[in-house]
């Protein structure tokens, strides 16, 4: 019996040696706790913008849908899209780009859902949460100018992934909301400008002037003239007209912080620590094989800049233009450029180059998120459409819009002041906007949402732009179709483009 | 073995007994040492001693029978001899076999589940260049993957075909230890592996299970007067089984300007070609670029060497190995060292101590190989008219050349890796084992596997054009995994009459840790060896260390019935909780039942046996498994990560540019995850007929239910990754069977063997609220799908309808209303199907258009012995298999920058080459023929020689001279042929991303040819030699 005992304690002592099973992550998995929390978690909304997708290459995918630019490089998903010749959107570009946005979107809906109850002084909140709201309305507006009506993100559901679009009108009341509680955040703090420290993030310049844009995208001129009226007349801020050449300047390391730019993507030329942005234009050829010539400029960007406008070689140059690289000048001769199928080559965002001693796929250029020569045009528009202008009546000079066009259009001609328009027309904008905003994301937008781009594509040749004429039908091409395999993601549950309603005011 | 208990005898027995000596030989008369000499009827008996000698007392009139392990026992008549000359012959069938199953040991006739094990013994002096080459096409339903061509990748081994998404790499158990992989082991060290293919022989190791067990047990030693010296060495080389076909520089500049033609005769493209081509320097081919990457004979060489001997209370086996590997890819290398020691030792009566010790340090020297800053893909991609040097003995590589490439030099590429894969091991147990109270045997076992990883890469500056890169970087990462696991288990062994029982019960817990440093300096200013470490550098990427852990805690208990050695019966339970669910979720209990009957041992089946059917045993069992093995260690959490992390960004404000970094949410968490649960049916019997066959058959049907896998999730939710949830069933049905054939004449003597499996694989459920799930892409497009009703994983596009061929053939391609389906196409371009008959070609026209999963997959092979001889060899095959060539986006359109393969030459062209079946060249590819079809997908089948090998053992008598009792040279070939109509490298494609061995992904996608490192052709000269 005795051995028959110790059998027994033995047992007992396997069934009785259940150890732990309750493991819990290590190391910084204990988040939301303090302020410093909120600041790192802000600080990580904008990482997705230093992506190759993100503000690299990504936000140039719809640019060649423009007669701005064309892709420079065998890109047939890119091609057939920006040609309008498909309703599948395979551009893995546009997939990826897509998909950091969200994130950007994810991670500042985070901090608006923690930050309010993490302990910390009250203006702090404020700023945070003017922060996060601002760039969520950024990330859904820059998203809605591609492909309309979007899915939304819910903190209070973060369950909710796979959603349904919402319309358009539904998205664009989600931005202005977003951008009208950043505001109401940011005026408690009267955060017009912020401290030297926090340069870059954005304040009530870079949330009024969003705002004005945001309504001139969805037709409400009123309200866009109203949101601009709040930046230009906080007086806070203006054009940087260093050396008579201010706009070269504000393109180059020198200018980069200046208070023109209203919301910025601050880059180092440091792997990690900026975007590939610069390297994205530039030949290859000219770079010994750095250079990914991804995009060129037509010949038809280049006609319209008026001699004399300084804006044309700080956006784009051909053979006989001097250029500036690693501290070295040179004139260019076609040879040097032969991979830029278009003659031309792009050089916004390559000034910093000229800083570098050795070729660095990030160039430290700083990238404006928005500025205010932006909000300027906006206003100067919302002038020009509330006086009945527009792409009905194109030639209607509009007094009232002067002051704020003038503004923009002096500067590129060295502060000439003859260059002054006294009463811009709807045409002075449409060309203004093209030639002081080239390669930033605008053109193609601009010219859907004026009813131009049908007319605008149809009427090139091939002469202007190597592609000739393209077939835009404004029903079907207004915004591109959601990416396929994001539609694959959700099976189907996001429909695609056209539809009404979701590509479309309806 | 046979318990041999000691019973009181009757009187009767007593007075007519007598006492018998005699001896027993093998069919060469040599003594056979341990041999059962058992009275039949009666519990009394012997064991042969040193010399094969025996003396017994038994009854006059008793029966003797003889048993010994692996030779066919023998029953004969006392009467009226004294001395017994017996000689028993081999069993080529060897029924009394002891199979290693859960927790313990089974004769292979009591099985009652589908098992199959190798003897490495047998196999050993055939080749011993890998476990692989060891196990392939031995076993039915085994397949063994060698993962990459890679140097020291790891082999891997799919039971039943590939059952799940994720991680479909069986249970390994070496010397009783759960462990991950079989990688670090010298195949050398190995005594025998058995394999646990269905649900009931597997079940009661319960979780991770589910894809089988692969049971590993290491050479012991064994009693010996003498210490028992073995040395093994072979060297050899490897080589390119096979290059694609490339176009050569003239090809290329042909084919480039009829693209250029094309898209400005029918696609209104308006660039020009560059005049590059109607250069002469572009005309010329310098170079052959696979040719420069690929080594003509990588050298490898093995030695190890072993010890082993012991006495009655201690026995001991200590071997030690060396490999040195280089691969076919030049400067990718793998050197190993290993070191075991195995020792047991009888401390008092019926109470054994032991240890098993492995230690085992490995360097691997990777190459990048896939992408476009890898090696392969470029070599294939690269201009031919372009040398290697611009100026060889000062090494200065020349860049992409005219046409603008934007690859590396692949030879700069290979020249400048400098990747380091270190990983020291220590793998053991130490053991107790106590036979108490007659029928008890009590086992405590603890076992700990500890590893540390460092890899250190160093990526240069790159000069020459193409990716040029004006910076350097080191990573170094470091990881120390340790894992702790107790096991005890209690069994109960019974017999009676004819009842024999064995009862186990058991628990284990299982912990396991992980802590890693990785690190990336950047802005090395100068780039000599001695400069590349991490102090060099000027500035700090990124810094990531952690600890994770995860733990399980298990019960389980597993009944063994036999009545009359004829009717079995099997049942076993086991309950595992893992930390890698909440509570709620967090037991799974897995049971399993079987049964046998041994229809052979039949009185009715007596007359059968001695000529016709010497064995038949039915078999079925019922089992479920449980499977908790996702790769995160927390998926029911949510994990926290820093921008910086794994080469992501720091965030940047301020006017004077701080940087700064961000912290956010990264993974979704699902608390609701549960176990994933396989059941799994087989029907099965095994039959031994004419003396020299043995057919084994099994049908199974395997279900996974609650399949788990970090499935995509919509850009909505914000992150990087997946959510790991249960997302699917799965259903595998099919049949293994295996047949063989032994014989011996003389001196000859041959063994052949087949096998064949056919497994269907269904999705039966998704679990993830779609219908529909897309787990790969190449070229940032959906390529593979995975619904209800279809195999996992399908290859998913377009169908295409061969090539337009004239301009009616377009015209006449319309819908109901008369429209074009394909307006943009020309002469030459594909046709594309209207597959849901919309009228409209688009992204709803993609659907399943393959999959890679075999029909069927086949192996036989032969091992022959004629005086010294031997000779042996073993064919793979897989038919009905297709592969997603995915190489074909880059070697099969053109890219005016890149070079294409030789097969592009078969376009349609109408006067150039109007018999072409393939689309046109074009740079302006409006009709998308490139887009993702079944153009891309191709028959994949093949039929192997995985090896060939002839050795000669010298004569014993002249061994013995040299004071050996072994001497054996041979040859061994591996992959030395290979019959397919498949045109890249290789079709038997391992797991896509095998080599990322620290993150193994799982699988998404099965049969896509990524350009993964080819298996190559080895040529192995071995010596083995026992003292």
């Amino acid at each position: 019996m005795k051995q028959y005992s110790l059998l027994g304690i033995l047992l007992l002592a396997l069934s009785f040696s259940a150890c732990d099973l309750d493991k819990e992550p290590y190391g910084i998995s204990n988040f939301w706790n303090t302020e410093a929390d909120v600041q790192l978690a802000i600080n990580s909304a904008y990482a997705p913008f230093y992506d190759e997708e993100g503000f690299g290459r990504g936000h140039w995918w719809a640019g060649p849908a423009s007669d701005d630019m064309v892709i420079n490089r065998n890109k047939e998903d890119d091609a057939a899209l920006t040609e309008f010749r498909t309703t599948v959107n395979a551009s893995g570009g546009q997939f990826s780009n897509w998909k950091l946005m969200y994130k950007v979107i994810r991670r500042a809906n985070d901090v608006i859902k923690h930050a309010a109850s993490i302990e910390m002084p009250e203006e702090n909140r404020n700023l945070f949460l003017g922060e996060a709201n601002f760039i969520c309305a950024y990330a859904y507006f820059y998203l809605a100018k591609r492909y309309g009506g979007l899915p939304f993100y819910d903190y209070n559901r973060p369950e909710e992934i796979n959603k349904p679009r919402e319309t358009k009108t539904e998205t664009y009341n989600r931005i202005e909301a977003y951008l009208k509680t950043a505001i109401a955040y940011y005026e408690k703090q009267d955060a017009w400008t912020l401290e030297n420290a926090n340069l870059g993030r954005p304040n009530l310049g870079a949330a009024y002037g969003l705002l004005a844009k945001v309504y001139a995208h969805w037709g409400k001129y009123a309200e866009a003239k109203a949101a601009a009226e709040k930046v230009i007349n906080s007086g806070l801020y203006s054009l940087d007209l260093t050396d008579n050449n201010g706009y070269a300047h504000l393109f180059s390391p020198d200018g980069e912080k200046h208070k023109e730019v209203l919301f910025n993507l601050v880059n180092k030329p440091i792997r990690n620590q900026g975007t590939v942005t610069s390297v994205v234009l530039l030949s290859a050829t000219l770079s010994s094989g750095t250079g990914w010539y991804y995009f060129a400029p037509t010949k038809s960007l280049y006609e319209a800049f008026e001699p004399g406008d300084l804006r044309r070689k700080a956006t784009l140059v051909g053979a006989g233009d001097e250029v500036h690289f690693l501290g070295k000048a040179q004139v260019l001769t076609e040879a040097d450029i032969k991979d830029m199928t278009t003659g031309y080559m792009g050089t916004k965002y390559l000034a910093a180059y000229n800083k570098l001693s050795g070729w660095n796929w990030e160039s430290g250029e700083d990238i404006p998120l928005l500025r205010y020569a932006d909000v300027l045009l906006i206003h100067a528009e919302a002038e020009i459409f509330l006086a009945g202008g527009g792409a009905n009546n194109r030639t209607l000079g509009v007094p009232a819009a002067a002051q704020s066009f003038n503004e923009v259009r002096v500067r590129a001609f060295g502060g000439d002041a003859s260059k002054a328009i006294v009463a811009p027309t709807f045409n002075d904008l449409v060309n203004e906007r093209r030639c002081e905003l080239a390669y930033e994301d605008e053109r193609h937008y601009d010219l859907v949402r004026w009813g131009l781009a049908q007319e605008v594509y149809a009427a090139a040749t091939s002469a202007t732009d190597p592609r000739g004429p393209r077939t835009f039908d404004p029903a079907k091409d207004a915004h591109f179709p959601i990416p396929q395999r994001e539609i694959e993601n959700t099976d189907y549950l996001l429909a695609n483009n056209p539809l009404d309603g979701y590509s479309n005011f309806k | 073995m046979l318990a041999i208990s000691g019973k009181a005898f009757s009187q009767t027995d007593l007075e007519n007994k007598k006492n018998v000596n005699g001896i027993v030989l093998d069919e060469k008369g040599e003594p056979l040492i341990g041999a059962s000499i058992i009275v039949k009827g009666s519990a009394s008996g012997t064991v042969t001693d040193i010399d094969g000698n025996f003396t017994l007392n038994v009854p006059i009139h008793a029966t003797l029978m003889i048993k010994y392990f692996g030779y066919l026992s023998q029953e004969i008549k006392v009467d009226n001899q004294s001395s017994l000359n017996i000689s028993l012959k081999e069993d080529m069938q060897n029924l009394e076999e002891v199979v290693v199953v859960g927790y313990t040991t089974q004769r292979k006739a009591d099985l009652t589940g589908a098992v199959s094990f190798v003897k490495m013994a047998n196999i050993n002096d055939m080749s011993v260049t890998g476990i692989n080459s060891a196990l392939q096409g031995r076993m039915s339903g085994v397949t063994v993957l060698q993962s990459s061509g890679a140097p020291g990748a790891g082999t891997s081994i799919r039971i039943r075909g590939m059952g799940t998404f994720g991680n479909n790499e069986p249970l390994y158990v070496i010397d009783g230890m759960p462990a991950g992989n079989m990688n670090d082991i010298n195949p050398s060290d190995i005594e025998r592996i058995d394999v646990l293919k269905d649900a009931a022989s597997a079940a009661i190791y319960g979780s991770r299970a589910a894809n089988g067990v692969v049971i590993i047990q290491t050479k012991k030693g064994v009693k010996s007067d003498k210490i028992n010296v073995a040395f093994n060495t072979h060297h050899g080389f490897s080589t390119m089984q096979k290059k694609i076909d490339l176009l050569n520089a003239e090809q290329r500049n042909q084919i480039h300007l009829e693209a250029y033609n094309n898209a400005i005769q029918y696609d209104g493209y308006t660039g020009m070609p560059s005049q590059y081509y109607e250069s002469d320097y572009a005309k010329a081919t310098r170079t052959h670029w696979q040719n420069e990457i690929f080594s003509d004979a990588a050298y490898q060489g093995h030695y190890d060497l072993s010890l082993s001997g012991g006495n009655d209370k201690f026995k001991y086996n200590v071997l030690g190995g060396h490999l040195i590997q280089d691969g076919i890819l030049k400067n990718s290398s793998y050197k190993r060292a290993t070191f075991r020691i195995n020792t047991e030792y009888d401390l008092f009566k019926n109470f054994k101590v032991g240890e098993n010790l492995m230690l085992t340090h490995s360097k691997q020297g990777i190459v990048p190989e896939m992408g476009a800053n890898g090696a392969i893909a470029p070599a294939l991609q690269y201009d031919p008219s372009v040398p290697v040097y611009k100026d060889k003995a000062k090494k200065i590589y020349n860049g992409s050349g005219e046409l603008g490439a934007d690859l590396r030099n692949p030879v700069a590429t290979v020249d400048r890796a400098d990747r380091k894969r270190t990983r020291d091991r220590i793998f053991g147990n130490v053991y107790v084992e106590w036979k108490l109270l007659n029928d008890f045997t009590l086992k405590t076992d603890l076992g700990y596997d500890w590893t540390n990883w460092e890899d250190k890469w160093f990526v240069t500056r790159v000069p020459e054009a193409g990716r040029a890169s004006n910076s350097n970087e080191l990573t170094q990462r470091e990881w120390i995994d340790a894992k702790w696991i107790t096991t005890t288990t209690l069994r109960y062994d019974k017999t009676l009459g004819f009842h024999k029982l064995m009862l186990l019960g058991g628990t284990s817990y299982e912990l396991y840790n992980t802590e890693y440093t990785n690190a990336r300096g950047t802005g090395f200013i100068s780039e000599d060896q001695s400069q590349r470490y991490l102090s060099a550098a000027t500035g700090i990427a990124w810094l990531q260390g952690g600890r994770e852990e995860w733990a399980m805690q298990s019960y389980f208990g597993r009944l063994d019935y036999s009545f009359a050695d004829r009717y079995l019966a099997s049942a076993s339970f086991r309950v595992d909780g893992s930390s890698k669910f909440r509570k709620h979720n967090r037991w799974g209990s897995f049971p399993s039942v079987s049964g046998g009957w041994r229809i052979s041992e039949e009185s009715f089946f007596e007359t059968l046996k001695d000529k016709a059917i010497q064995n038949l045993k039915l078999r079925a069992s019922w089992g479920q498994l449980g499977n908790q093995d996702v790769r995160s260690f927390y998926p029911t959490k949510v994990i926290v990560a820093n921008t910086t992390d794994d080469d992501g960004h720091n965030t940047i404000f301020g006017a004077s540019e701080n940087v700064s970094f961000g912290r956010y949410e990264s993974t979704l968490e699902n608390p609701d995850l549960k176990w994933e649960v396989t059941t799994q049916t087989d029907l099965g019997f095994d039959i031994s007929f004419l003396n020299k066959f043995d057919f084994g058959f099994d049908y199974f049907i395997k279900n996974s239910s609650d399949v788990l896998f970090e499935a995509p999730v919509p850009s909505l939710a914000g992150i990087d990754g997946g959510k790991w949830m249960n997302v699917a069933g799965v259903r595998n049905k099919g049949f293994d069977m295996n047949l063989s054939y032994n014989t011996k004449i003389n001196d000859f003597s041959i063994s052949a063997y087949g096998n064949f499996s056919k497994v269907k694989n269904e999705v039966t459920a998704m679990g993830t609220g779609n219908a529909n799930m897309f787990t790969s892409a190449y070229r940032s497009t959906n390529i593979t799908r995975t619904r209800v009703g279809e195999p996992i994983a399908h290859f998913y596009g377009y169908k295409s309808g061969g090539v337009f061929k004239t301009q009616e053939a377009i015209d006449s391609y319309v819908n109901s209303e008369g429209k074009k389906i394909q307006p943009a196409a020309k002469i030459g371009d594909l046709k594309f199907l209207d597959v849901n008959g919309d009228g409209v070609l688009d992204s709803k026209d993609q659907t399943n258009i393959g999959n890679g999963f075999p029909d069927f997959t086949y192996g036989f092979g032969s091992d022959a012995v004629y005086k010294g001889f031997d000779l042996g060899f073993f064919l793979q095959g897989v038919a009905g298999y297709e592969i997603f060539n995915a190489l074909k986006y880059e070697g099969m359109f053109v890219d005016a920058r890149y070079n294409q393969f030789a097969a592009i030459l078969n376009r349609y062209h109408p006067t150039n080459n109007p018999n072409g079946n393939g689309p046109r060249v074009t740079v302006s590819d409006k009709n998308n023929n490139r887009r993702f079809s079944d153009y891309y997908i191709d028959q994949g089948d093949y039929l192997r020689l995985k090896t060939l090998t002839l050795g000669y053992a010298f004569d014993k008598n002249l061994t013995k001279k040299l004071k050996a009792e072994k001497l054996r040279l041979y040859v061994t070939m591996q992959n030395l042929w290979t019959f397919t109509r498949y045109k890249g490298f290789d079709p038997e494609l391992g797991e896509t991303y095998a080599n990322e061995i620290d993150q193994a992904i799982g699988v998404r996608e099965i049969g896509v040819d990524r350009g993964q490192f080819p298996q190559p052709r080895t040529f192995i000269m071995g010596l083995n030699i026992h003292f």
